[in-house]
């Protein structure tokens, strides 16, 4: 894996044409240049000019980011801005801030994530509820479905592996128990190994040996016998591709990931392939793409198979983007209210996206701009639709 | 000099500390613009994001009483470092001035805030049937603050002129905070001087341009573009002279350079282009008739100059591959190397010909990477240097090639600045292309409007 001085060359090449600014969903919020890839670029410059050295507040800069990648494939020279933004938050690691160092060390442990589970008690004590953080955090915990074990109508001979986020695993297993359904109905065997997190936090923080300390981990952990891991999450699938990059100089290692990383499937990728009966919904929907998405089109077919007319729109950040959510609270609502603008005018009955910290994203913008509407994952919608005909 | 906490006191409290950047961290990105700089560097003292005319009014008093100078800021995408803080100071960045303030379809006009994007105004008026013709590459986030500060166009120069053309009436803040409006909001005015086009092209020298008030036009109905290609240079430009002489009206007439068409095939495959000497991008437009009328006039005059292909868009979805592959020039031009120089030259459209063949000999005696594309229906070339400054014969070797290639351009009756500016970049060629009493004129000019030099120094003169 690449350090931050050998994209020295890759950093200079930056032209400043400045184009990034009208795709830069950040900058069209703060309309700094301080937060926009030509001016991270200038300051990065600057670092190896010897003009600026890092320090907390190039680093608080540069965390503006959202890795949205919009820059990337926008930009005339090409520039990959996420793998060099990465780099330099691996080489600033010193200066991120310490409360985001402590939340990490809360994902790394699983006793911790369980404490943190008992927050689905919420559901049971809704007592914030007349405030709208208490409404989204309700919203957020609720699952989309419950689980019932479902007998198979069809007969598989399919073995897969689910690979569910800290989110499924301790404080929404909705979309993870639709999976286990679609799978029984369909006779597929799964197994749900006990990983840890997928770690894309550490590696956007730039908790470089974290990151690949829990990729070992998890990757030891991959069943010898499954034909498919499936994700539910894109930015966990995500990690997995990178797994691979940062176990660059371990052979072996290496070899083994991109082994599994071969396997790596998204679900509606899975849904498509496996040719499961799909519910007809002759509705009008809005999609909204994850940044971390890698299968927006075979999403997009799927949606078609189900009968679902996708409402055209600008793509854009939800501005959830994990603790950015927290760390640049008012650039993270002001991204999530444009959003639901963007949802209300296509007057689509419902919106599906296929991350769960999206989904947060979503459920913060409808509530921020007072309008209501379900979100939901296709497998869900799949799963709602096993006994009565639902719609949306 | 930096600024000394008091001071920065004084200015937060004009525009509230979220509109100020003081840190060094904060500062530092807007040292720069396009062009690259080396390693010296100056950075700004202080960068404010004004939110009305009243915070601009205050600082230049301030600047004006503490000596201290002023850089107007747009989006900095222009090419000739006009952005840039030469004797550090205040850079006021107006990307939250950027309303749109009226649309008055009864007068035909549009005032906006000098931030306000030039695409932007673009779609908000084509919604209403309405047309702003001047478009500049970088239209995308380039403000209109800067377009007119810039005297930028673009390839419907041709036929609808450059933003100079379109400007009603500006408001003005001088060097000692007080507003003017240079004209009155009426499709005429000549009641004294045309302190207007004083202020077009001025790039922050003489005052600050806080609003615009932009003359519109109806939208024409029909856009079609059309894809000529040429054995040879001298065969395109002669279709060039063929189609001026003829009265034909495109709204442009782009040329691209082998060299530029190898490029973009190279980096972004369009299947839309095919290796010839040259290739002429002509788009027409009007009404469905004289369209038709004129895309047969032109294939016809292209024809008799030897164009070995032409491709015409058949749909709106052919144009857009068409603009596609045009737009990608400049991007796979950019990928060629480390830098690129865009130099943007003018020499009387039917002397093309000898510009090309001298840029290209040029290019061959020098040893460098040039591509050539520009706007051939206005003279207008941007000879793209594709090299790496970093390394000091190569920049040597640039400088040798750039004024072997201005003295050939005032040669023949050049100039070398047709929509791009001055700048810092270009600053030592003024000489070339003006008389030592139009300078001194200028510099008259400037001294009448800012006394003390706080405005943009360093910059034009």
């Amino acid at each position: 894996m690449k350090d931050f001085l050998d994209y020295k060359d890759e950093i200079y090449t930056c032209s400043r044409c400045g184009l990034c600014q009208s795709v830069c969903p950040v900058y069209e919020i703060t309309k700094k240049e301080t937060t926009v890839s030509r001016g991270f670029f200038s300051l990065l410059n600057g670092i190896i000019k010897g003009h600026l050295k890092f320090n907390k507040k190039i680093r608080k800069n540069i965390d503006t980011c959202l890795t949205c990648n919009k820059c990337k494939n926008y930009c005339p020279s090409g520039i990959d801005a996420e793998k060099i933004i990465i780099s330099a938050k691996i080489a600033s690691y010193a200066y991120a801030p310490f409360w985001k160092k402590l939340v990490l060390s809360g994902l790394y442990s699983k006793n911790f994530l369980k404490l943190a589970s008992l927050s689905k008690l919420y559901l049971i004590f809704p007592i914030l509820n007349f405030s709208k953080i208490g409404k989204i955090l309700y919203e957020f915990l609720k699952p989309n479905i419950k689980y019932k074990k479902q007998n198979p109508i069809k007969t598989s001979n399919l073995n897969v592996a689910f690979f569910s986020g800290c989110i499924n695993n301790y404080f929404n297993s909705s979309s993870l128990d639709a999976m286990k359904m679609i799978c029984e109905q369909n006779g597929i065997n799964y197994t749900m190994p006990d990983f840890d997190c997928c770690t894309m936090p550490a590696y956007n923080i730039g908790d470089i040996d974290s990151f690949k300390k829990f990729a070992k981990k998890n990757l030891a952990k991959i069943p010898n016998n499954v034909d498919y891991i499936i994700f539910d999450c894109a930015t966990c699938k995500k990690a997995f591709a990178i797994y691979i990059e940062v176990l660059d100089g371990e052979e072996k290692e290496q070899k083994k990931a991109q082994a599994v990383w071969d396997k790596c499937k998204h679900i509606n990728e899975f849904l498509l392939e496996q040719n499961i009966d799909l519910p007809q919904l002759n509705s009008k929907a809005f999609y909204h793409t994850p940044c971390h998405l890698d299968c927006e089109d075979a999403t997009l077919e799927l949606m078609q198979k189900m009968n679902i007319e996708v409402a055209p729109s600008e793509k854009r950040c939800c501005g959830s983007a994990g603790l950015f959510l927290i760390e640049n609270i008012k650039i993270s609502n002001a991204l999530a209210k444009k959003k639901a603008y963007d949802i209300n005018i296509t007057a689509a009955n419902a919106i599906f996206t296929d991350c769960p910290l999206c989904r947060l994203g979503l459920i913060k913008g409808s509530i921020l701009s007072n309008f209501d509407k379900k979100i939901f994952n296709l497998a869900e919608i799949i799963v709602k639709n096993m006994e009565t005909n639902f719609k949306v | 000099m930096s600024m000394d906490n008091a001071k920065i006191k004084q200015i937060e409290k004009i525009f509230g500390k979220d509109n100020v950047l003081s840190q060094i961290e904060d500062r530092y990105p807007y040292a720069f613009d396009v062009i690259e700089q080396g390693d010296d560097v100056s950075i700004p003292d202080i960068v404010v994001f004004p939110e009305n005319k009243n915070q601009i009014q205050e600082i230049v008093k301030f600047a004006n009483e503490n000596n201290i100078a002023i850089i107007p800021r747009g989006a900095g995408t222009n090419q000739v470092g006009s952005c840039i803080p030469k004797k550090n100071g205040i850079v006021i960045h107006f990307s939250k001035m950027d309303k749109i303030l009226e649309i008055d379809e009864a007068n035909l006009n549009c005032t906006v805030q000098t931030g306000a994007i030039v695409g932007n105004i673009q779609n908000e008026v084509e919604k209403r049937g309405l047309f702003f013709p001047p478009d500049p590459s970088s239209l995308a986030v380039s403000t209109i603050g800067g377009a007119i500060a810039l005297s930028a166009s673009g390839p419907r120069h041709f036929k609808y002129g450059g933003t100079r053309d379109y400007i009603i009436d500006l408001e003005v803040i001088t060097a000692t905070g007080e507003i003017i409006h240079t004209s009155s909001k009426t499709p005429k005015n000549v009641a004294g001087y045309n302190l207007t086009q004083l202020f077009v092209g001025s790039e922050g020298t003489i005052g600050i341009i806080t609003e615009a008030t932009l003359k519109l036009i109806p939208k024409p109905d029909v856009q079609r573009v059309m894809l000529a290609f040429f054995d040879t240079i001298e065969d395109s430009a002669n279709a060039v002279s063929s189609i001026i002489k003829h009265c034909l009206r495109p709204s442009t007439i782009d040329l691209m350079d082998e060299k530029t068409i190898e490029t973009i095939e190279k980096f972004s495959p369009t299947g839309i282009l095919r290796i010839a000497q040259a290739c002429l991008i002509i788009e027409v437009d009007g009404t469905e008739i004289d369209v038709q009328d004129q895309t047969k006039k032109i294939i016809a005059v292209c024809n008799d100059h030897n164009a070995c292909e032409i491709k015409f868009a058949k749909n709106k979805e052919e144009s857009e591959k068409i603009w596609f592959a045009r737009r990608q020039a400049f991007s796979s031009v950019a990928k060629l190397n480390f830098d690129i120089v865009t130099e943007d030259i003018v020499v009387p459209p039917s002397r093309l010909v000898d510009m090309v063949k001298k840029i290209q000999a040029i290019s061959k005696k020098y040893d460098l990477v040039i591509t050539i594309m520009g706007h051939s229906g206005d003279g207008n070339l941007h000879p793209n240097f594709s090299l790496d400054l970093r390394d000091e014969d190569q920049k040597n070797r640039y400088k040798i090639a750039e004024k072997e290639m201005f003295d050939y351009v005032i040669e023949l009756g050049g100039t070398i600045a047709g929509e791009h500016g001055i700048g810092s970049l270009k600053k030592p060629y003024i000489g070339m292309v003006n008389s030592e009493l139009n300078l001194k004129f200028m510099r008259m000019i400037k001294e009448v409007f800012d006394p003390k030099n706080i405005f943009n120094p360093e910059k034009i003169l």
